[in-house]
Parts: C-alpha cells; structure tokens; sequence
C-alpha cells in the first residue's frame, strides 16, 4: 500500500524485467521447438483441406524430424549436419507424400474412367435391350433418340450405387430459390432430359430424395427437403411421367455429402438425388 | 482465510471482483491447451491447470454463495453499484470459459456448463443493460471500461457453442456481443478523451478493450470458419489495442495492486490464443511468436497476481468495506 505511486519502484522494475524475460523465454521455447509449419506450406488454400490431412502430414514431419534426430545427441538443439540432414530427410518425405499424392490422383482418374465405362456399358446394354424393344415395334427414329437420352444421361454424371442408379442434382442445378421450394425455372435442362429419359424408359422406376444443408432448424429443413423432393415430382409429372412411378421423400440435413462448415460443403449438400430402378 | 470471528464481516465485503480471477485462471489454460497442440508438445500440465481453475471457481462460488445467504443486502448493494455491477457477468464468463476448456477433456460436462453459463449470461447482460438504460445515478465518470466485460461474454458464447452443435443461439449471442463492442467503444473514447481520467483502480480494466477484438475473432472463426475480410479486421483490431496498451507500460506499473489487475490477464491469453490462430490459417511465423510469447508472458503475469493476491489477502487488503 506504501509504494508511492510517481515514479517505478525497483519492485515493479522487477516484475517488468520478469515479464520481458517470460516473453523471450517464449520466443526461445517456439525457435527450439523448430519449425513444424504444416499449415504454412500448403498456404491459404490449406482451408480446403480437411484438417485430418494436415495433422497426418504434421504427423508425418513430426516423425521424419524424430528419424533425423542423431541417436547420440538427445538434446533439442541440432548441429548444423544435423539440421542438414533432417532437411534432407524432410524433403525426401516431402517428395514421397507428393508422389503419393499423385500415384492417388491417378488411382481416382483410373476409377473415374471405370466407372464412366461402366455407365456407357450398362446404358449400352439398356440400350440395346431398348432398342430390340423398339425394333420390335419398329420404331427405328426413337432408337435414335434414345441413344442420344443416353449420351444426355452419362453427362448428367449418374452413379451406380445399391439403390438404383444415382443421379444427383445441386440446388443450382434445378435453380431452387435459396430456402425455398419453388423453382425459379419452369423447366430446368437438367429435369427436361430426365423427364425424355422416362418417358422412353417406362420400366424405370424413380426415388426422389431431398437434402439440405445444416443451415437452419432440423424439422424446417426435413420439410423444406420433402417439399422440394415433392416440386421435383410435380415437375416430372408436368413433363410426362406417370404419377405412381414416382416416389418422393426428404431427408433433412441427415445425410450430408460434404463439409457443412464451409460454403462449397453446403452447396453440394443442398441437393435432390434421383434414384431410378427397374421394376 | 482463518476461523476468526472477523472473518464473518470480511465475508460481507467479499468483492464480485474475485471471479475475475478465474477468467483470468481459464484464459491462462485454455492457452496452453492450444499452444501444446501447436507445438505438438505435451507437458501434462492441462489436468492440473484445469483442476486449478475449476477448484478456483468452485471456492469463490462458495464463498459467494455464502455471502448470498448471509449478506444478502451487501449482496444488493453490489448489484446496485454503477461499476460493480459489471463485474456480476464474470460470473457467467467463467462457467463459459471453463465449458471450452472443458470441451476436449469432458465434452457433458462441457455442454452442462455452456448452457449454464449462457443463460445466466444473457439474464445478466438483460439485467445490466437494463439498469444501464433505467439509471439514475450514472455520471459520465461512471463510464469504465468494466462496462465491456458483458459484453465480451456474449462473444464467448460461440467458442464452446458451435463445436458443441448450436451455430444459431451462437449467432444471437456473437452479433449482441458485437453490437455493444461498437457501442461501448465510442462511449470509452468520448469519456477518455473529453472527461477526467479514469480511476487509477480500474486502469487495468483498460485492457479489457483488447477482449472483444480478440475474443470476437476466435468466435467468429468459430462461426465462419474462413479467414475472410471481417476476421482479419476483428484480429487486427486486437493487435492494435494490444500495441497500445503495451505502450502504456510505464503507467500500469505505477499501480498499486487491486483486484481488478486480474483484468489484464484473460484479454492477453485471448488475444494470445487468436495470434496462434491466425498462425494455423496463415502460417505466417511471426503469428506463432508473438502467440507463444505472449502467453508465457501472461503465465508470468498470472504467477505475479497469485502472489499478490494472496499477499493482498493475508495482508488484509481486499474484502474491506469501499472495495
């Protein structure tokens, strides 16, 4: 209470000098650590990456750090071959994840590439099964047609998955209204060349399944997704398709596709799938 | 504190204060929780940081709650006062402080003290803006930066909250927090600028100026996810405030110790957590740095205000009538 309160008293010279020194003892504690910058190297794209990715390459560099350590010097600090050394070491391991990175993009254009052939063949043998169909009641112009629905549909990229063949479509892509379930567009491309697919497939079977993003309540965005499944029903029966091929559900925010936490994530799960079956 | 038969009427004198202490005890934690994920060191001190700072908020909530039962009018009376009031929402803070420190280790209890410690915030942000509004007493002099600590709660809210599922209420509580930082800042200014100078008791409470910024970005990290144009402004911001305030070093060593020194302590450990942030985003060194060190400098600060409080206790300086 007695410290007089004009000028510094050696005691609180004392604690400044103390708190200084905590800083720069800091300061040391981050220089001795060393550099473990995962997140700098990849830059502000790294945001895109899942941070599971980024603590594995930590990880990784961590490890080839712990490798280079020579086994007779346990201290923090490195000699310069040392340092050298574990330079040398980290960019090998640097060059490997690199070339890991990109023997698995390959990998992936290897199996996008399948699983394109795989749709042309499977739309080949259901064109083919179609065509005879067609042939049989001679009707060669539609044949025709239909082998150009196919092309449309492999560009609509659908998938085989175990509920029937997938076609998947953004909210942009049928040009909803942000949080609504009207459609801006009367007819969407995208729509019109399924609605020409299942008319000329009337074996096809269809599953319509709204999703949204995490955005807003849980039971208003399973309503909002019914809702448009529902719209996207009404549109295909405007166009042509029976009413009771169709099967029209919503699923909420329950089956996310993509990261909600980012605007790219939420985009790609505002979506309606559409699966087709046969029988 | 000894059994003596003084120690009943120091007890009505216990200041709200003292729960500033635990921001700054959570602060200091929650720091080296992220600074040893950052370096990827583990020095087995979040247990027992964490043991401390829970223990810490459970005595002084006794103790309060004792002086509820007994000095209920002493109660009151804080709960009347134009500045003591403010420190009432450290109350709440420290619960919500400590459901983030709480969020890896125990996630229940995590979410047990986040839903505690935002409605009771909200209830004293409602009560305080109330009386702010409802005043009568109030002089421009009245205006101390303590003004800020409810509304820095209201920007912790979503730190815990969006990790623990609830981005909505985060949003309501990050946009109030917000909403008064603007507010209050022009008021502080004004009254620093135009009007005598702050009590020299509450001039650490200055650096509280330095926790919406600081606190604001971490939340709205939390929130947006994206180092966008908002974020970086809410982190430069902080850094501002903070070059200030150090600037000012030469005064605040001038002070005699209050309790409300424990003021300095939880901005600085958020301003320090939102540096190692913005390292992980941008990976720009100097961010790690400046981080780093500012916490072991907050750790040094922290070790000096225990032994001044605790000096200050047994010395019989604190919980005296008028502080």
């Amino acid at each position: 209470m007695s410290e007089p309160n004009t000028a510094l008293t050696p005691r609180a010279t004392l604690a400044a000098g103390f708190l200084i020194l905590m800083f720069f003892a800091g300061l040391l504690l981050v220089y001795l650590v060393g550099p473990s910058t995962p997140p700098a190297s990849l830059g502000p794209s790294a945001s895109d990456s899942s941070p599971a990715v980024t603590d594995e390459a930590t990880g990784a560099v961590a490890s080839a750090a712990a490798e280079a350590d020579p086994p007779g010097k346990p201290g923090p600090e490195l000699s310069a071959p040392a340092a050298g050394h574990l330079l040398a070491v980290t960019q090998q391991r640097l060059a490997a994840l690199e070339e890991e990175l990109e023997e698995w993009r390959r990998q992936q254009a290897a199996a996008l590439e399948t699983e394109r052939q795989r749709v042309d063949a499977e739309l080949a043998r259901l064109a083919h099964a179609h065509r005879q169909q067609l042939e049989a009641a001679k009707e060669a112009g539609a044949g025709a047609m239909f082998a150009q629905l196919g092309r449309d549909y492999a560009a609509l990229q659908a998938r085989f998955t175990p509920d029937g063949i997938l076609v998947s479509l953004a909210e942009s892509d049928l040009e909803f209204a942000r949080g609504r379930d009207t459609l801006v567009s009367e007819r969407p491309a995208s729509l019109m060349k399924l609605a020409e697919f299942l008319v000329v497939h009337p074996d096809l079977q269809v599953l319509l399944r709204g999703h949204t993003d995490s955005l807003g309540g849980e039971t208003a965005n399973l309503v909002l997704s019914e809702q448009r499944a529902l719209a996207v029903k009404r549109l295909l029966v405007d166009l042509g398709v029976a009413e009771d091929r169709i099967r029209a559900e919503g699923m909420g925010e329950t089956d996310p596709i993509a990261d909600n936490r980012r605007e790219q994530g939420r985009e790609r799960n505002r979506r309606v799938e559409i699966y087709l079956t046969e029988g | 504190m000894t059994t003596e038969n003084q120690d009943i009427t120091r007890l009505e004198f216990f200041p709200i204060s003292f729960f500033a202490m635990v921001m700054g005890m959570s602060g200091l934690t929650i720091g080296w929780e992220k600074a040893q994920s950052l370096l990827h060191l583990d020095l087995g001190i979040n247990p027992w940081l964490v043991g401390a700072t829970s223990s810490l908020f459970a005595a002084l909530a006794t103790i309060y709650g004792t002086k509820l039962v007994l000095h209920r009018q002493a109660v009151l009376k804080e709960l009347r006062h134009p500045i003591k009031l403010n420190f009432f929402p450290t109350i709440s803070i420290s619960l919500l402080l400590l459901a983030i420190a709480f969020l890896d280790l125990i996630p229940t209890a995590s979410r047990a003290l986040w839903f505690t410690g935002a409605s009771l915030h909200l209830l004293f942000t409602l009560y305080v803006v109330s009386v702010w509004i409802h005043h009568e007493h109030f002089q421009v002099h009245h205006m101390n930066p303590a003004w800020f600590i409810p509304a820095v709660g209201n920007v912790l809210v979503p730190v815990a909250g969006v990790p623990l599922g609830y981005p909505e209420v985060s949003w309501f509580f990050f946009s109030v927090g917000m909403l008064f930082w603007f507010m209050l800042m022009t008021i502080i200014l004004y009254r620093v600028l135009f009007h005598h100078p702050i009590e020299e008791r509450l001039l650490p409470t200055l650096f509280i100026l330095i926790a919406p910024p600081a606190v604001g970005f971490i939340a709205y990290m939390r929130l947006v996810g994206e180092l966008d144009g908002f974020a970086q402004l809410l982190y430069f911001s902080g850094l501002f405030l903070t070059l200030l305030l150090f600037t000012q070093a030469g005064r605040f060593l001038r002070l005699r110790f209050f309790l409300s020194w424990w003021a300095y302590s939880f901005p600085l450990a958020a301003f320090s957590i939102a540096s190692m942030m913005m390292f992980e985003r941008t990976g720009g060194d100097l961010y790690r740095y400046l981080g780093i060190g500012l916490l072991t400098m907050l750790t040094g600060i922290v070790m000096l205000l225990l032994t001044a409080t605790a000096l200050a206790v047994r010395e019989r300086r604190v919980c005296l009538p008028n502080h």
